[in-house]
C-alpha cells in the first residue's frame, strides 16, 4: 500500500503540532491501524490452524494420496478427494452457469429499464433474497425441489438439486455487485451511444456490457467464491455419497460438506484428513482470487 | 450587376435543400418535475452555419440541445413541449423514430466519451447498427470521418489502438468523427473545449469551421471569445428565477455590435458577472 508511509509522516507532524484535532486524528489511525492488523492475524490464525490440523496425514499419507487417491475411506487409510473436489467445482459452476447470466441481466434490468419504483423493490426483493439463512434454502431444495427431481430421475438428492438451489443463492451477489458494477461506468457512455442512433438493447449489449467487462466478471468471481464455499444448503440436497459427479442426477459430496459431516465423529488422522479437506478448499478460493487479480489487477475497485 | 445577381441566388436557397439542416424551434418549454428549466424558445438555426447558444449556467442551453435529438427523454422528470422541426418532422412528436433522428443529429458530449475499446471499434459498432455491413465500405467510411476531423495523419494506421489511449484534444476528435459516421444534417456541440487545453481547442475550432460547409453545427459554450471566433450566428440565454429564456438571437455581428438589449451589451462585453 502506497498509503501508508504518507499516514505515518502525517502522524508524526501532527503530534508535534498538538492541537487537539491531531490527538483525535492519530486515536483515529491507531484504531484503523489495529483494526487492519486484527483482520490478517484471524485470516493468519485460520490458516495456521488449518496447517498445523493437517499436518498428521500429510506427513502420515503424503500429499499424493490427497491428489491421487481413488476413494475417501479416511479410517482404512484411503484419503482420495479428487471426487469430492471434482463435485465441489461441477455444483459450484453449474450454479455460476445459471447464476451468473441471469444475475447480469437483472443487473441490466436495474440499472437501465426499470423505473425508479421498480428498480427499488426489485433491489429489495434481491436483498431479501441474500439475507435468506442458507439452511432455509436446503430445507425448501430438501422437501420441494428433491421429491421433484425424485419423480423424475430416482433418488432426487443430486448434483442437480445442489446447482439450482446454490444458483438461487448466488443470484443476487452476482446481481447485487453487477449493478454496482454498471453504476460506476461513467452515463456518457450510455448516453453517448444512445446519442449515436444506437437502440438501447444494441448500447448494452455492445457497448455497456462489455465496457464493464471488468466489474461484471469480479461479480461473478464472488459468487462463485460463495458457492464453492457453501456448506449447509448443498450438505441437504446432494445426497452426501462420495462420488465422481457424472451425471446431473448422481449423489455427491462437496468438500465443505464432508467437513461438516464427518467433523464430529473424526479422530487422529481421519480428523486430520479433514484438515487437509478444508486447506484445499482454501485453496481453490485463494487460486479463484488469483486469477480474479491476474486479469482484473489489483487496482480493479471491485477487487 | 453580376455580383449582384450571385448575391441574390445565394440569398434564396434552391428548393429542397435549403431547409435540410435547418432546425425550427417554436415554443419550446421544458420542465424537470416541478421546476420550468426553458420558457418559450422560438428560434430559427440556419442551416450549414455555425449557431453558438450562450448564457449564463442554468439558463437551458444544454436542455435545448438535448431536445433537438431527444436525449432529453433520458433525465427522469424531464418534459419537454412544443415543437422542432428539421425539415417537416417535428422532433418532439410523441412518435417520432427516435432512431432515425439520432443518426440525422449528431452529438458530442463536454467530457470526450469515447468507447473503451479500439479506434475501429468505436465506428464499426455504430456503423453496423448504421447498416454498413461490408467490411471494405466500414474501412473506406471510417477513413473518411478520420479525414474529415484531421486524425488519419495522426492515428490513420493505428486504428486497432485503444481509443482511450489517445490525447484529451484527440479524443475528441475522435467523437466528432464518430458522430459524423452517420452523416448527420446536424452537430450538437455541448461545451465540445471545456475540457481541453488551448492547442487542441484551436483544432477543434478550426476543424468546425471546416465542418459548417456539410453540417450544421450548434455549439454551447461559455466561452465569448470562442463565439466570437467561430459563430455566424448566436443566441444569448438568459434566466429569471430559475428559468430560462431567449433573450436574443442574430448574427454574432449584430450581437456583439448592435444590441437590442442592455444585458446583452453589457454580457457579450463582460460587464455582468
Amino acid at each position: 500500500m502506497t498509503s501508508f508511509p504518507s499516514i505515518i509522516s502525517r502522524r508524526r507532524r501532527i503530534r508535534w503540532h498538538g492541537t487537539p484535532n491531531a490527538l483525535k486524528d492519530a486515536v483515529f489511525v491507531v484504531v484503523l491501524w489495529a483494526s487492519g492488523v486484527l483482520a490478517i492475524g484471524a485470516m493468519a490464525g485460520v490458516l495456521i490452524v488449518l496447517a498445523i490440523g493437517s499436518a498428521p496425514a500429510l506427513s502420515q499419507a503424503g500429499l499424493a494420496a490427497f491428489v491421487l487417491g481413488a476413494d475417501w475411506y479416511p479410517t482404512a487409510g484411503e484419503f482420495g478427494l479428487v471426487a469430492m473436489v471434482a463435485a465441489t467445482l461441477a455444483v459450484s459452476a453449474g450454479a455460476l452457469l445459471v447464476a451468473g447470466p441471469l444475475g447480469i441481466l437483472c443487473a441490466v434490468y436495474i440499472r437501465y429499464y426499470a423505473g425508479d419504483l421498480a428498480g427499488a423493490a426489485f433491489r429489495v426483493v434481491l436483498m431479501t433474497l441474500a439475507a435468506i439463512p442458507s439452511v432455509v434454502y436446503g430445507l425448501w431444495g430438501m422437501t420441494v425441489l428433491v421429491p421433484h427431481i425424485a419423480a423424475w430421475q430416482p433418488p432426487g438428492t443430486s448434483l442437480l438439486a445442489g446447482v439450482v438451489v446454490l444458483s438461487i443463492m448466488v443470484l443476487p451477489t452476482v446481481a447485487v455487485l453487477a449493478e454496482a458494477g454498471l453504476r460506476q461506468l461513467p452515463s456518457s457512455l450510455y448516453l453517448g451511444s444512445l446519442a449515436l442512433g444506437c437502440a438501447r438493447h444494441a448500447a448494452i449489449k455492445r457497448i455497456v456490457l462489455p465496457s464493464a467487462k471488468g466489474p461484471v466478471a469480479a461479480a461473478c468471481m464472488l459468487g462463485l467464491a460463495r458457492a464453492l464455499g457453501e456448506t449447509m444448503a448443498v450438505l441437504m440436497v446432494v445426497g452426501n455419497a462420495v462420488a465422481m459427479p457424472d451425471s446431473p442426477f448422481a449423489s455427491v459430496r462437496t468438500l465443505p460438506a464432508n467437513i461438516a459431516l464427518e467433523m464430529a465423529y473424526a479422530i487422529d488422522v481421519h480428523r486430520s484428513a479433514l484438515f487437509v479437506s478444508g486447506l484445499v478448499l482454501m485453496a481453490m478460493v485463494g487460486l479463484l482470487l488469483a486469477m480474479r487479480w491476474y486479469w482484473g489487477g489489483p487496482d480493479d475497485p471491485q477487487f | 450587376m453580376n455580383i449582384q445577381t450571385t448575391g441574390a441566388a445565394k440569398a434564396v436557397p434552391p428548393p429542397g435543400r435549403g431547409e435540410e439542416g435547418r432546425i425550427r424551434v417554436e415554443n419550446v418549454n421544458v420542465a424537470y418535475g416541478a421546476i420550468k428549466a426553458l420558457s418559450d424558445v422560438t428560434l430559427s438555426i440556419p442551416p450549414r452555419r455555425i449557431t453558438a447558444l450562450i448564457g449564463p449556467s442554468g439558463c437551458g442551453k444544454t436542455s435545448l440541445l438535448t431536445c433537438v435529438n431527444r436525449l432529453i427523454d433520458l433525465i427522469p422528470g424531464a418534459n419537454a413541449t412544443g415543437r422542432i422541426f428539421l425539415r417537416k418532422t417535428d422532433v418532439l412528436a410523441r412518435d417520432a423514430d427516435l432512431l432515425r433522428l439520432r443518426k440525422r443529429v449528431g452529438m458530442v458530449f463536454q467530457k470526450p466519451n469515447p468507447f473503451p475499446f479500439s479506434i475501429r471499434r468505436n465506428f464499426d459498432i455504430v456503423l453496423t447498427e448504421f447498416g454498413v455491413r461490408r467490411r471494405d465500405d466500414r474501412e473506406k467510411r471510417i477513413d473518411e470521418c478520420l479525414r474529415a476531423v484531421g486524425l488519419h495523419t495522426e492515428i490513420g494506421h493505428r486504428l486497432d489502438m485503444s481509443a482511450c489511449a489517445l490525447s484529451g484534444g484527440q479524443q475528441q476528435r475522435l467523437c466528432i468523427a464518430r458522430a459524423l459516421a452517420t452523416r448527420p444534417e446536424i452537430l450538437l456541440l455541448d461545451e465540445p473545449c471545456s475540457a481541453l487545453d488551448p492547442m487542441s481547442t484551436m483544432t477543434i475550432e478550426r476543424l468546425l469551421l471546416d465542418l459548417k460547409d456539410s453540417v450544421t453545427l450548434v455549439i454551447v459554450t461559455h466561452n465569448l471569445s470562442q463565439a466570437r471566433r467561430i459563430a455566424d450566428e448566436c443566441a444569448l440565454f438568459w434566466t429569471e428565477c430559475g428559468t430560462g429564456y431567449l433573450l436574443e438571437h442574430g448574427t454574432m455581428a449584430d450581437l456583439t455590435d448592435r444590441p437590442k438589449n442592455q444585458v446583452t451589451a453589457d454580457y457579450l462585453h463582460g460587464r455582468v458577472a
